[in-house]
């Protein structure tokens, strides 16, 4: 198969060689780490033939004979401007860009593709830099909430990091650490994204107009990309803050060979409070996170990349107690405890076959487990008895993944591959423990079914430049799912994006996608709580799928300095699940017989960005107009009701303002129409209550009918920033909403003093000033 | 700085909980009927009135409902008779004597003072027969089988009653069978999935048109020298009303979804159920 392709591709490279077009090809690299960046622009002055870097810095351009001037340029590093001659053979040039020694000046942003001149819409990329300058949460700098802060993105409750992009659930995003699911990206129900910035090199978010390469979840693909390592040096980062910690360090294992990064996390919650917990318990909670990588370059065409992700979640009570020598003195303990985590690993392998053929090979593995347990122990005159309970649940991943671009020419860039997962599906497992004189039972029941499921897909998309004017990128991506209940489901999904560019500062581009997802996730709460269970698609439980029609412009403005883009999406969902009502995760019976499987969705709405990104001041105001609804047959009567995050209006406004060398400021402002939610609007009698004799319960209004007042908050960091000896010291103060503004994190219903009901409104984070000290060597 | 703090602090208390002012809109009092329609026994309704949310009144049982029985036989409406209950429970029951037949539609409508008319309509089913009954006295454990009609949307209960009277609890290790009232799984000290109960329901999803065995084992210990085995043949609406009832009553997820108890009422609140049933009585 693969000399097929290879000859397929050889004979292609003939014909354009018969045209007598050569290849420029390379790699840019970071000049002083050596690490290769992603998305750097290339192209000829002058004209509108260029490339960009794909994901492992490789570019390749097909250039006729002639003399010409390169541009190779990114944000944050100098240009690079460079005399071309093309003769009659092919050219390997890679390119080392230097850093910019200030970012003070205002400069044209000729830096990488400007979004008027990308075929793909619906898409934002944002760098750590510029997301750590965002204010920080209690000092931690986070990517997901830096997501939540872009049009189309809407965070759920305050304060945690489960995202919906365009009216879905955050099942439907693909978040994807190194090429790898994620399946739980949150820490501390949903405080903390696991993503720790200080080991993340690039962020890049796809809302819509999906690529060929793209498939397996609805709504949106996260890729996050951990740094490489620096070959040349050795290096380090680190933060300590009011509740976590954390340190970076990376360099050179055979320099210019081999390099590392090592990045750890945790926070020291559990420790600080230890001194204040009673004799005889134990009380505590830590997040801990460890990200890892090794790479290798063997030459110019293979370079190898291991990396690594373990975050734990860790929650547990502890009581010990003595009897009274009167009832036997004996003496005993209760624990409890609540853990989840996520372990990724990546192993990703790239060749060069030639100048115009560049591949991928990535063997995954991705595991997701959530435990809650307890365990009862009591020992009097040498007589032992202990029971315990352990409910889990679990979804584990090995995956094989093969990536091929090829640059036909410069009209044509084909993208191709294919992929293979197994899954396995263990959504709620029960383990009981007991021993009583001296007998021991040990049980596990599967609560739910096992379910192993092979998943498979093959796409292949080609990004077509049409004259000088119009660029498409169209592909199909063709996706298969068997499980071991003889479940098969496969399909076909068409995915086309187009650009007209109606002048050098205006562009209009439209796009389709049909997506497939087979995995579900149920919640109970919807805000992204470990207790929320993968589970499969199943012979019962068809998958999601989605068609998304998205029509936008890009202009860019004032010499290119900003940039403004508009886009309206309507999104069609089908095969929605959600627990039926009532149910919840520990059922004593199948997962699948406590859900409801005919969900519809329906999303549309108009996005707004003006960006600018260069500068002393950056940053951008987004605003957002959606409408997500959901029905189902035995939901609110069947009849359509708000998403629980359907949110009309969301506007952000994120600015950094750099002072000098030593100062910046960093501004975040929110406003979002209230969530909608449940309330009850009647009260009624029901005989049969308790004990026979009549109960009064609630008559709620239509599901989600009623709409919370409105969210806003401010957020203000302040970075000082000092060198040293050293390196760079940075003293970072931030206030979480700085004028606390009482927002809602629900609300219920009581009765007061004077035995009026009324309406109570519970907030979770007011006014949270935070201080943290950075350092770089 | 000492003022700082003390701001800051202040600030951080006062953010967490407050009352606020939101209008709730006000659905206007309704008529809230209760009955459950069984094949051969007399009709007993439970009348009330619902009141608003933010009310400082509480729902009532009210004695002066206007309240027929509809159906397609002659003298049709048939007025219900209020009376004091006896016994614990709603103040008052409305009453009629009626000949209930398999396979007719009923229709109640109700009316009162201050409260708009109301109305709910069922349909009551066939009787499904017990077949291959067994009871192993040793283990009280029963074993039967019934066959299921294809063309129906059907759903089932099944009960153990002393004779006439209470349900008994009971188990099974069916994970079909759905326990709604009373279903402890973890105090179970066999933890073998076994499910306990009072009512056990279960839908024809998995086995429409065709024979299912239904395997039970009584758990309570009773004085009675006959129990039954009942198999009821409920309609649908009464499945989904207990089914959210008890999900309403059991329901504690803080940031889950609220249940709304299924109601078949028209302009109103609660449940017009039927339901018809084959018994088996042995000796305990």
């Amino acid at each position: 198969m693969r000399n097929t392709i290879l000859g397929l591709l050889l004979l292609a490279s003939l014909a354009i060689s018969a045209q007598s077009s050569y290849t420029l090809s390379g790699y840019v690299e970071d000049a002083q780490s050596l690490e290769r960046i992603i998305g750097v622009n290339l192209y000829l002055e002058g004209t509108t033939v260029g490339t960009t870097t794909n994901t492992f810095g490789f570019y390749s351009l097909s250039l006729a004979p002639g003399e010409y001037d390169l541009v190779v340029s990114f944000i944050g590093y100098q240009s690079i401007r460079k005399k071309l001659v093309v003769k009659d053979q092919n050219i390997k040039l890679d390119f080392k860009l230097e850093e910019e020694a200030s970012t003070l000046e205002e400069v044209t942003v000729t830096a990488e593709e400007m979004q008027v001149e990308r075929v793909q819409m619906s898409q934002v990329q944002l760098s750590v830099t510029e997301i750590k300058k965002i204010p920080a949460f209690l000092g931690e700098v986070d990517i997901i909430r830096a997501i939540q802060l872009l049009p189309g993105v809407q965070s759920g409750n305050e304060g945690t990091t489960g995202f919906y992009v365009r009216g879905g659930s955050p099942d439907q995003n693909l978040i994807l650490l190194d090429g790898v699911p994620v399946y739980n990206a949150s820490h501390l129900f949903g405080f903390f994204s696991v993503f720790n910035a200080d080991a993340i090199k690039n962020v890049n978010l796809t809302k819509g107009g999906f690529p060929a390469r793209f498939g397996g979840r609805l709504s949106s693909v996260l890729e996050i990309d951990m740094k490489e390592g620096n070959m040349r040096e050795f290096h380090g980062e680190g933060s300590l803050g009011l509740i976590s910690s954390k340190l970076t360090l990376e360099g050179p294992i055979w320099k210019d060979k081999t390099s590392f990064i090592v990045s750890g996390r945790r926070t020291y919650y559990d420790i600080l409070a230890s001194p204040f917990i009673p004799e005889g318990q134990d009380f505590g909670y830590y997040f801990a996170d460890l990200n890892a990588k090794i790479n290798h370059n063997f030459s110019r065409k293979d370079r190898l990349y291991l990396s690594y992700y373990n975050g734990i979640d860790d929650f547990s009570f502890r009581e010990e107690y003595q009897d009274d020598p009167f009832f036997g003195g004996g003496e005993g303990y209760d624990e409890s405890g609540l853990d989840w985590g996520n372990h990724t690993g990546a192993l990703r392998w790239n060749h060069l076959f030639n100048d115009k053929l560049f591949s991928n090979l990535t063997a995954t593995f991705s595991q997701y487990r959530f435990s809650i347990g307890f365990e009862s122990y009591y020992e009097e005159d040498n007589d032992i008895s202990s029971n315990g309970f352990e409910y889990f649940s679990l979804i584990r991943d090995y995956g094989l993944r093969y990536d091929l671009e090829y640059a036909l020419d410069n009209s044509h860039q084909l993208r191709f591959g294919a992929s293979y997962t197994n899954h396995t599906f263990r959504p709620g497992v029960a383990q009981i423990e007991e021993t009583f004189d001296g007998a021991s039972v040990d049980s596990i029941l599967d609560l739910s079914q096992k379910v192993l499921a092979n998943d498979f897909f093959a796409y292949v998309e080609d990004d077509w430049k049409l004259g000088e004017r119009w660029r498409i990128n169209y592909g199909l991506h063709y996706s298969a799912y068997l499980t071991n209940d003889d479940a098969f489901y496969h399909n076909l999904q068409p995915r086309v994006s187009a650009r007209y560019l109606v002048n050098d500062r205006l562009s209009l581009k439209g796009s389709y996608a049909l997506m497939n997802q087979y995995v579900h996730l149920l919640s109970n709460s919807g805000i992204g709580l470990p207790t929320d269970l993968w589970v499969s698609s199943t012979a019962k439980v068809k998958p999601q799928r989605s068609q998304q029609v998205a029509l936008g412009a890009t202009s860019s403005l004032w010499g290119n300095r900003f940039e403004l883009s508009a886009e309206t999406y309507y999104k069609t969902m089908n095969n929605l699940i959600e627990y039926k009502e009532g149910a919840s995760f520990i059922a004593n019976t199948d997962w699948q017989n406590t859900v409801e499987t005919d969900g519809e969705g329906q999303a549309y709405g108009l996005e707004l960005l003006f960006r600018k990104k260069k500068g002393k001041t950056t940053g951008w105001i987004g605003y957002t107009l959606a409408w997500t609804n959901r029905r189902f047959g035995n939901l609110n009567n069947g009849d359509w009701f708000p998403y629980r995050y359907d949110r009309r209006n969301d506007i952000s406004v994120v600015i950094n303002h750099q002072f000098s060398e030593k100062f910046d400021l960093g501004l975040t402002w929110v406003y979002g129409t209230g969530n909608s939610f449940t309330a009850p609007v009647a009260q009624f009698k029901l005989s049969g209550g308790d004990w026979g004799f009549p109960g009064t319960y609630d008559r709620f209004s239509d599901r989600n009918a009623l709409r919370m007042p409105a969210y806003h908050r401010l957020d203000l960091g302040f970075n000082w920033h000092k060198k040293t000896k050293w390196g760079e010291r940075t003293w970072n103060i931030s206030v979480y909403n700085a004028y606390s503004r009482q927002n809602p994190f629900f609300l219920y219903l009581s009765q007061n003093n004077l035995g009026q009901r009324r309406i109570n409104q519970v907030s979770l984070f007011p006014i949270i000033p935070s201080i943290s000290y950075q350092f770089k060597f | 700085m000492k003022k700082l703090v003390y701001s800051l602090s202040l600030i951080a208390l006062l953010a967490c909980e407050k009352e606020i002012d939101f209008e709730i809109p006000d659905p206007g009092k309704k008529a809230v009927i209760e009955t459950r329609l069984q094949y051969g026994e007399t009709i007993n309704l439970y009348l009330s009135e619902s009141v608003y949310s933010l009310s400082a009144e509480n729902p009532a049982y009210r004695d002066d409902f206007e309240a027929y029985l509809y159906t397609s036989e002659p003298g049709s409406p048939f007025p219900f008779e209020v009376i004091e209950n006896p016994d614990f429970g709603p103040e008052y029951i409305y009453q009629l004597n009626h000949s209930l037949n398999q396979g007719q539609n009923y229709r109640i409508v109700v009316r009162a003072d201050g409260i708009p008319r109301a109305s709910a309509e069922e349909r009551l089913l066939e009787v499904v027969e017990i077949e291959d009954f067994n009871y192993n006295r040793e283990d009280k454990e029963f074993t039967f089988r019934f066959r299921d009609d294809a063309a129906t949307e059907d759903y089932y209960m099944v009960t153990i009653n002393e004779l006439g009277s209470d349900n008994l609890i009971f188990s099974t290790l069916d994970l079909n069978m759905e326990f709604f009232g009373y279903s402890d799984f973890f105090e179970d000290g066999e933890f073998d999935g076994r499910q306990f109960g009072f009512e056990a329901y279960l839908p024809d999803e998995s086995f429409n048109g065709k024979s299912r065995e239904v395997k039970v084992r009584l758990e309570q210990p009773t004085e009675a020298v006959f129990i039954e085995l009942r198999l009821h043949h409920i309609s649908k609406s009464y499945y989904r009303h207990e089914l959210t009832k008890s999900a309403y009553e059991t329901s504690d997820g803080f940031f889950s979804e609220p249940v709304q108890i299924f109601s078949n009422v028209e302009n109103g609140y609660g449940i017009m159920a039927t339901s018809a049933s084959d018994i088996e009585k042995v000796q305990y």
